[in-house]
């Protein structure tokens, strides 16, 4: 479904963001994709939702092949996945169904249907009763389910999560990562970044971890280096 | 999707409302001129097509020929294709007139004159042409007939008043050029600043799929809706401004009415409103356009 095969990104002058990078990610994976700051994970995520084009190299999600998409086909494209951003990304002046309804409305669906998923996904998300409120109103774990509900309300077949816990406390941090391992059930692939090593030691799901733009392990859970480092912090 | 485009358009323009303002102000502004310039240029085509078509050439002839020889002459030479209509003046005819006008029915006067002419040998022809510009032209050739001893027109009039006419349309045309140029500014830093309020929106619009006709129709709708209620405003104001000021020349005015009367703004208001809605949107529309294309990076 994802794949990357012997990806390029140069930032600057033979200084690469990732080099040579080769990855596939299976339909309905759940998959963390770790490393240090400056490792490479925000330039995967920024290909796969093609605000960045590789220097060289393929890039195939579904049926597209983004190093060569059209940009009038990338509307269409975009609207397959769903992204969930570390700082929500949340329209301030817009309440909390607004905010998801946007989703439903920049593609053009009708208010009735609008009104019905919103309230469907408000429910999932466990945010039913706060659809008036205005994200100032809520905690941080509340506004990122915000920004789950909106990226899952258009149904999308890959969720993209960039760091979805980076600002959040330990009980709102379970609560999103169960929302997102529900979504993962009912059928999407979810792709995490994050270097929130704990959190990924909880889950026995594939673990992908890059330094310097290219990946050191793929294993299932942490690999024996960072369950070391785990035990030892 | 046209709800959301059309919600999103109003919220754009009250982002910053004093720009919106501001941008609808000067609109407004190049509207009125321009709806005032119509107004009066109107009026004076108006002016120039009665004279054209009840203020004639007179020709006057020779004081030895008789009624039956200045109908020959007439006949068979004054009608070309530019001759609307010619009509023979006697001189009794003339005369009588001349009472009318002049003497205003007062007898007194005109007993001073009992039994005599003095406008005899005055028999003319007034001749109306289709075309006013024809004019010069045809009274050129008119001279060089054997018989006719004098032509009179009104060749000064006209030349005045389409002088007039040509004088407000390049002005009008200067000082709506330097105001379209202002709204054109000022729309552009209306939309530039509200494309910066929205950009986190745009960009989440962008990931999310929109399209760019989806992020960028609001901007422009933002901007034909400043175009048009930059021209509904004045277009109301110079209709009521304009029946009331026309109300008050043909109160104060009697003596000139069968000439220099105001034209109905019913004649024109539809061609002006097309005019000024048409322009205004099409600038404002293509100017948001243009902006938006500048600073949304899709």
């Amino acid at each position: 479904m994802i794949l990357f095969k012997n990806v390029n990104v140069k930032y600057e002058k033979d200084k690469y963001a990732i080099k040579d990078f080769s990855l596939h990610i299976n339909e309905g994976e759940f998959v963390f994709i770790v490393g240090k700051t400056g490792a490479g994970k925000s330039t995967i995520l920024k290909l796969l939702t093609r605000e960045l084009k590789p220097n060289s190299g393929t890039i195939r999600v579904f049926k597209h092949n983004l190093d060569s998409i059209k940009n009038s086909k990338l509307p269409y494209y975009r609207r397959k996945l769903g992204i969930v951003f570390q700082n929500f990304r949340l329209l301030n002046d817009r309440s909390v169904f607004d905010n998801v309804a946007f989703a439903q409305e920049i593609i053009g669906v009708s208010s009735f249907k609008i009104k019905k998923r919103v309230i469907k996904v408000l429910n999932l998300v466990g945010l039913r009763n706060k659809y008036k409120k205005f994200p100032r109103e809520l905690s941080g774990g509340e506004q990122q389910k915000v920004a789950i509900a909106r990226a899952i309300i258009n149904k999308p077949d890959i969720l993209l999560a960039d760091e979805p816990t980076g600002n959040l406390d330990e009980v709102s941090t379970n609560e999103i990562i169960d929302l997102l391992l529900h979504v993962n059930e009912m059928g999407t692939t979810v792709v995490v970044i994050t270097h929130d090593l704990h959190l990924v030691s909880r889950l026995n799901k594939r673990v992908i971890r890059i330094n310097d733009g290219n990946i050191i392990s793929d294993t299932i859970g942490l690999d024996e280096e960072l369950t070391e480092y785990i035990n030892v912090n | 999707m046209i709800k959301f485009i059309f919600k999103t358009a109003f919220q754009n323009l009250g982002t910053k409302k004093l720009f919106t303002f501001a941008s609808i102000c000067t609109i407004a502004c190049s509207v009125f001129i321009f709806c005032i310039f119509f107004s009066v240029v109107t009026n004076i085509r108006t002016f120039i097509h009665t004279i054209e078509t009840t203020i004639g050439i007179q020709v006057f002839f020779d004081e030895e020929l008789n009624e039956e020889e200045i109908k020959q002459i007439a006949n068979s030479n004054f009608l070309t294709e530019d001759v609307k209509s010619m009509r023979y003046i006697s001189s009794n005819e003339a005369w009588e007139y001349f009472k009318k006008e002049y003497f205003n029915d007062r007898d007194e006067l005109a007993k001073a004159f009992e039994g005599d002419n003095p406008l005899a040998n005055s028999s003319s022809y007034e001749i109306l042409l289709y075309n006013i510009s024809k004019q010069e032209e045809y009274v050129n050739y008119i001279k060089t007939i054997k018989g006719v001893r004098q032509v009179n027109y009104s060749s000064s009039l006209i030349n005045v008043l389409t002088n007039i006419n040509l004088g407000i349309s390049y002005f009008s045309f200067v000082l709506m050029f330097i105001l379209i140029i202002i709204a054109i500014i000022l729309i552009s830093n209306t939309i530039a600043v509200a494309s910066q309020y929205r950009k986190n929106e745009c960009e989440i619009m962008k990931l999310i799929g929109a399209t760019n006709f989806m992020i960028r129709s609001p901007f422009v709708i933002g901007g034909l809706l400043m175009g048009f209620f930059g021209s509904i405003i004045p277009l109301l104001v110079i209709y009521l401004l304009y029946n009331y000021i026309v109300n008050i020349v043909l109160e104060k005015t009697h003596l000139i009415l069968s000439i220099l009367r105001p034209v109905s703004i019913e004649y024109f208001i539809f061609d002006m409103a097309s005019i000024s809605l048409g322009v205004s949107m099409f600038v404002c529309g293509f100017v948001s356009y243009i902006t938006i294309n500048r600073h949304t990076d899709v």
